[in-house]
């Protein structure tokens, strides 16, 4: 095989590679992760709790109090499962967004629900993001066909990188600690 | 299989695709914009397309540099436009570029210089500062409020409330237990009857006898929530609300704002120069890589004819005129492509009329080659250097050696190898550096078949235009030409003795014979003997001259012969088994096997051995060794058969050797000289040739050649 025609090749991989490194890095973060999450199962009424290791990174930090408002949105789906994955079929799912903004005049934080505009005011950052570490959904009334079968959980955090300020957004794809999001899942509960 | 895109589409497109993108990076910057939120897309959809542009004309320069080092036709052109053009975009989109950065770097740093960040401050610290008044003068009228219900009964307290909320412009005012039950609410709204803003978390700190004031907002509006105790002992609470004035509260929210967003532009400041130096790199990039990309483009247009022209000039080298190329352009490389079209035609033309006068040429040539090739005479030709140049086949049997391996040589090479031509080069070297004139020499040479004359005829040779270009020497072997000529001539002269001399010896033996008779009884004894011896003496003579006159008859006369084919070997055993017999003559016969038969006359032949024997015999003076080889050879493809004797005797003195041949020559005191001319003679008539073997030094030795049966049928 002729060196140019290998050199094609080998530019080819390590291109798809530096494409594929963005969402690679996206997992491995330290600042976000799930530390438990309990599926409830009950006859009628299910529930889902969540405690996450949510902390800013230093540069998200300084973006708050720079009055940038970083925005996550959390989401829950279930699904029963199936042979092949991607037949999964989705009974339950829930999606909120919120905001963590700082109020310089009041010197505090705001943790708002994107979704119906409802805030809490926290006098300190760790307040805040102890209340956004916390995850609640329930009662979920799952249909009576699947009471007893297997489902999948998924909880997905997402920070908006797109939310961002346009100038940030490039640079918070390649920084580590824009690196805000997380998930998990619960196999056949 | 190979799939070939077409670069010229591709990068149009990606061109085309990266400035629409580009444009709606431009339109995404504003935050206003509903393509903010495609951003990020439009900058990865944009640097992919231009990473896709940078393969492709990467791909390009790689093939650039493969045709470079080839050396293919154009490549050169296609290397020097293309950098031009990188040069030509490459040093104004880079001066842009730079003072870009630079004017970009420092409106950027001028926008948060020291000035207005101190400002943002101090009226951020200048807001905080008026509502801290506020809230302060505010407290003072909540404190001062509860001395006034202080000492109040509950109910006359809680009558008073309104009264209390209208004079203090309050918008609430709530009574609350030690508990931090509501006791009574005043509020602006009748409708209200509960306080807007909960009270617990607030509610303890007052309880340890502090009073408590804070800035809160109710629906996006500022508002002072200020909570006093009344009366410590009695346990009740004041909680009081006040409106913060809208002018107050628009302000506020302005300062706030801006400082807010003057830090949130502090903060981007880095990120901002970042995101322009990087959308300012991307616009280079694809400003050099449409430069690059165009020219790649537009140097394939100029080149092409170009290549046509070198793939013509290519055929026109293998010889092949008849493809012409194709005038797709009326500018000047079409012109040229007309151009070198009309001079094929114009080369093919000439090539034709060179082919035919070649052609032409060749076969006058080769006219020439079979002409010299038929002449018996020996034709050498000489260059301008008197170098050997040209030789026909006879000057190779003439002077026995392959002439044509010393073309290129002088002269003079020939007689290294073959020392006996020396004579040839020392007579006609000279006359050839002569050059001017016609000149004509005999020479005599000695070869193989013995010693040979050659008629020398040389020439100079001159172009049409009259300039020395070299010379030509014709030369013939006229030794049997010469030959022929003295032997005509001995035997007109053999003729002519034999009649002139033989017909008065009869009557003078007669008339000697009679006097002898008449005499004989008339004179004295002493007279008689000599008369006697006198007659004898003539009579004797006379017989010898008999003798010579036949010699000279036999010589002078061709006789009849009878041919037939004879086997040499039995006739030649059959003559040497004669002088085999003497005492002291040893003969030694070699022979080969399958020696074909001689068409010839066996008595003249036979004559020819007794000759030959005779003289060995008396060369050697009855003592010695005869030596005879008979063998079978092949001369240019025909056969002979050759026949050697050699004597062990006195040999033949080299001054004798060249004329041993000749009537009348002898170095014997009784012979007559015919012997050997006579044998010379007769070989001859039977096409065969005989002459003195020169390399043999032990005595005399002849070679005699005859042709063979197989030749002549």
């Amino acid at each position: 095989m002729p060196v140019c025609k290998r050199a094609y090749r080998l530019s080819s991989i390590y291109i798809l590679l530096g494409f594929f490194y963005v969402p690679i890095s996206y997992a491995t973060t330290d600042w976000l992760f799930v530390k438990n999450m309990r599926w409830e199962r009950a006859a009628i009424n299910s529930s889902l709790s969540a405690e996450l290791s949510f902390s800013l990174s230093p540069t998200a930090r300084e973006a708050l109090h720079s009055g940038i408002v970083l925005y996550w949105d959390i989401s829950v789906s279930i699904s029963n499962t199936h042979f092949l994955a991607f037949f999964n079929e989705s009974i339950y799912s829930n999606s909120n967004r919120y905001s963590l903004r700082y109020n310089t005049l009041f010197n505090d934080f705001r943790v708002q629900n994107v979704n119906d505009a409802s805030f809490r005011r926290f006098s300190s950052l760790s307040d805040a993001v102890n209340y956004l570490a916390v995850i609640r959904y329930g009662p979920i009334i799952l249909p009576h066909n699947i009471e007893k079968a297997c489902v999948v959980v998924d909880l997905n955090v997402l920070f908006d990188k797109e939310s961002l300020p346009i100038p940030l957004r490039p640079i918070a794809y390649f920084d580590e600690g824009w690196n805000l999001s997380t998930n998990a899942r619960l196999e056949c509960e | 299989m190979r799939i070939r895109v077409p670069f010229g589409i591709s990068a149009l497109l990606l061109l085309g695709f990266i400035f629409l993108s580009l444009q709606l990076m431009s339109s995404a910057l504003q935050e206003a914009s509903p393509l903010s939120g495609m951003y990020s897309w439009l900058l990865l959809s944009n640097t992919i397309a231009t990473l896709i542009l940078l393969l492709l004309v990467g791909v390009n320069a790689f093939s650039l540099m493969r045709r470079l080092r080839k050396k293919e036709a154009g490549s050169r052109l296609n290397t020097r436009i293309v950098l031009l053009f990188i040069v030509l975009s490459l040093v104004p989109a880079g001066v842009v570029f730079y003072y870009s950065l630079q004017f970009l770097n420092q409106s950027i740093d001028g926008w948060f210089n020291v000035e207005i960040d101190a400002a943002m401050d101090d009226a951020l610290e200048l807001s905080h500062a008026s509502l801290e008044q506020r809230i302060r003068w505010n407290l003072n009228q909540s404190q001062q409020v509860a001395e006034r219900l202080n000492g109040k009964t509950l109910a006359e307290a809680t009558y008073s409330l309104d009264q209390v909320r209208e004079i203090t412009t309050a918008s609430e005012i709530t009574l609350l237990s030690k508990k931090g039950e509501i006791i009574a609410f005043s509020g602006l709204i009748a409708s209200d009857i509960l306080p807007s803003l909960p009270v617990t978390p607030l509610f303890l700190q007052v309880l340890q006898g502090e009073d408590h004031v804070k800035l809160e907002s109710i629906n996006d509006e500022l508002v002072v929530q200020a909570l006093v105790a009344i009366n410590v002992n009695a346990g009740y609470y004041l909680q009081i609300i006040y409106p913060i004035p809208e002018r107050i509260t628009d302000l506020t929210d302005s300062v706030e704002f801006a400082y807010v967003r003057f830090q949130e532009m502090t903060y981007l400041r880095h990120s901002l120069k970042v995101s322009f130096s990087l959308v300012l790199s991307l616009v280079l990039l694809v400003s050099l890589l449409a430069s690059i990309s165009v020219a790649f483009i537009s140097v394939r247009e100029i080149i092409a004819p170009i290549r046509d022209l070198v793939r013509g000039t290519k055929s026109v080298a293998a010889g092949f005129y008849e493809q012409l190329l194709p005038v797709k352009r009326q500018d000047d490389l079409g012109f040229l492509v007309d151009s070198f079209n009309k001079m094929v035609q114009q080369i093919s033309l000439s090539r034709d009329d060179a082919r035919i006068s070649a052609l032409e040429i060749e076969q006058q040539r080769a006219y020439l080659e079979a002409l010299l090739s038929s002449l018996t005479s020996g034709v050498l030709s000489f260059d301008a250097d008197l170098n050997i140049r040209k030789a026909n086949h006879s000057a190779n049997i003439i002077l026995h050696i392959q002439v044509m391996r010393y073309f290129g040589l002088g002269l003079s090479s020939l007689a290294r190898e073959r020392p006996d031509l020396q004579e040839l080069v020392n007579v006609v070297q000279p006359l050839l550096e002569k050059s001017d004139e016609i000149w004509q020499r005999n020479i005599t040479i000695d070869t193989p078949d013995g010693r040979r004359e050659l008629l020398c005829q040389g020439s100079p040779l001159f172009s049409t235009e009259g300039g020395y270009i070299g010379a030509v020497v014709v030369f013939d072997d006229i030794t049997d030409l010469i030959q022929a000529q003295k032997s005509a001539a001995w035997a007109e002269v053999a003729r002519r003795l034999a009649h002139e001399i033989k017909n008065p010896l009869t009557p003078i033996q007669l008339a000697a014979e009679r006097l002898q008779h008449k005499l004989k009884d008339k004179l004295n004894e002493e007279d008689q003997q000599l008369l006697v011896r006198s007659i004898r003496t003539i009579v004797q003579q006379v017989e010898a001259l008999k003798f010579m006159v036949d010699d000279f008859s036999v010589y002078a006369q061709s006789g009849q012969k009878m041919i037939e084919n004879i086997d040499l070997r039995v006739l030649v055993k059959e003559v040497a088994s004669l002088y085999d017999a003497a005492p002291n003559i040893a003969v030694l016969i070699q022979e080969e096997k399958n020696i074909p038969k001689v068409p010839a006359d066996i008595v003249t032949i036979r004559q020819v051995l007794h000759n030959l024997f005779k003289n060995a015999c008396e060369a050697m003076a009855g003592n010695g060794r005869i030596t005879i080889k008979i063998q079978s050879i092949v001369q240019a493809k025909i056969p002979f058969v050759r026949l050697a004797i050699y004597d062990t005797g006195c040999g033949v003195d080299i001054k004798q050797a060249k004329e041993i041949f000749e009537p009348y020559v002898s170095h014997k005191e009784k012979g007559t000289g015919l012997g050997l001319a006579i044998a010379k003679k007769i070989i001859e008539e039977h096409g065969g040739t005989i002459r003195l073997d020169n390399h043999y030094k032990d005595g005399a030795g002849f070679i005699m050649i005859f042709p063979a049966v197989m030749y002549l049928s």
